[in-house]
């Protein structure tokens, strides 16, 4: 695993992260504002966590944004790098502990909390590590457990492993919160329950991924993704934190020769990226 | 093309610590995620379950949906409350995670109404909420009728 594939892939999840605290887990400001509805989980009752308050809240976020921007530039690749893993689980912690837990974040919280662990990684430097081998290898197995673990508790909630198929869970989330995109299928519950068989023999197949290559990887990465377009487009739910991380499949470090050219020839001095 | 031709080294291998402790945490956090699936719990978040849209709905069963109405100062009459991040900053599914909560105790409600006035101080505030429940009946996975619409509690924000 090259060490460019890291830099390259901490630029995106740092820069993401920056995202993702505005505007999608972005109720914690919020929350600053309501603590007696705050009911921590388990971490935030075994650790000393304070209850959030507008301070804190505030000062989260600006640690967040400051650490994020050095991390995404490589520089300080563990000091900040840990600074923003530890914020942002007490970020999610916050976020989650109101009654309502997502589970899109696995992948990208476990992205924070191995990248630290592969130390400095320039964008050029192409010298194969072990240290990034293990990150990206754990990145890759939070994605697929988001997956086949969802998989796994619906055997469980539900007593058999396919029972969920049969129900009528999209015909409930639909009615709840389904855009105008997606009303007209309430009509037809057949289709519905066919893609609820789909889509559970796809997560309890979803380790299969972690031992593709080429083309059948891209096939079975564009099934995953389509799936998250379609939810979005339908329920207006996204994924985004575990769709960039399925990046961590893919040579990233590709993309450097290709920015150092673009780089190039619109700076006056060519090889800007390449030389520093 | 310099990029391409940019320093090639030796792999950089680890050394057997740092092996072990990898391999360790790697088998603790799986240890974890399985822990957490099979307790089907989300409260050992992020080690828990992944139990989002995880439960089967009766194809015979009823969708329930949770919203809250208000009435404001200005005199508007129940009004949808944004129960989402940026209106109130408390989410629809986060009032219906502690609804039994809510119910045994509406003063709870008053947080909402904090919250707002915090966040928005120059908006219409509200003066009462409403908390409402849309009961829709399901037959063989058909929507059968329109939905039956209930008031659950009431709180007048001080």
């Amino acid at each position: 695993m090259p060490l460019a594939r890291t830099a390259v892939f901490r630029a995106i999840v740092y820069l993401f992260l920056l995202y993702d605290i505005f505007f999608l887990v972005n109720d914690v400001v919020p929350h600053g504002y309501a603590p007696e509805l705050y009911q921590p989980l388990f971490i935030g009752r075994v650790l000393p966590l304070p209850t959030p308050s507008p301070a804190l809240v505030h000062s989260l976020q600006v640690v967040l944004v400051v650490g994020a921007l050095v991390a995404a530039t490589g520089r300080l690749p563990r000091l900040a790098g840990w600074i923003v893993a530890l914020c942002y689980l007490e970020w999610l912690i916050i976020g989650m502990s109101f009654g309502k837990v997502d589970h899109d974040h696995l992948a990208l919280l476990v992205a924070l909390w191995v990248l630290p662990t592969v130390g400095r990684a320039r964008f050029t430097d192409t010298t194969p590590s072990e240290a990034a081998g293990w990150a990206f290898r754990c990145i890759q197995v939070a994605v697929v457990a988001t997956y086949v673990g969802s998989a796994f508790v619906k055997w469980v909630r539900n007593g058999a492993p396919f029972a969920w198929g049969g129900g009528a869970v999209f015909t409930w989330a639909i009615i709840r919160r389904g855009t105008e995109l997606v009303s007209w299928v309430l009509d037809y519950p057949w289709m519905l329950r066919i893609a609820q068989w789909m889509l559970l023999i796809a997560e309890f197949l979803s380790p299969v991924v972690l031992f593709l290559h080429g083309k059948a990887l891209v096939l079975a990465v564009g099934f995953y993704l389509s799936f998250h377009l379609v939810t979005y487009l339908s329920l207006g739910i996204h994924f985004l934190p575990t769709v960039v991380c399925w990046l961590a499949f893919f040579p990233l470090e590709r993309i450097v020769p290709l920015v150092g050219r673009l780089v190039a020839s619109r700076a006056t001095t060519p090889e800007l990226d390449a030389t520093r | 093309m310099s990029t391409a031709e940019a320093e090639a080294r030796a792999p950089r291998r680890l050394s057997r610590p740092a092996r072990a402790w990898r391999l360790g945490v790697a088998l603790a956090g799986v240890a974890a995620l399985v822990h957490g699936t099979l307790a089907d719990s989300d409260d050992y978040f992020p080690f828990g379950s992944m139990a989002q849209y995880a439960t089967a709905h009766d194809l015979d069963g009823q969708v329930r949906s949770t919203y809250v109405l208000a009435d404001t100062e200005t005199g508007l009459q129940r009004v949808r409350v944004p129960l989402n991040a940026t209106g109130t900053g408390i989410g629809r599914a986060e009032v219906e995670g502690q609804l039994g909560r809510i119910l045994a105790e509406p003063s709870l409600m008053q947080t909402i109404a904090d919250a707002y006035r915090a966040l928005h101080p120059d908006r219409d505030q509200y003066t009462t909420f409403y908390l409402m429940r849309d009961t829709y009946q399901l037959r063989d996975g058909y929507q059968a009728g329109e939905p039956v619409t209930e008031q659950l509690a009431e709180w007048n924000v001080r």
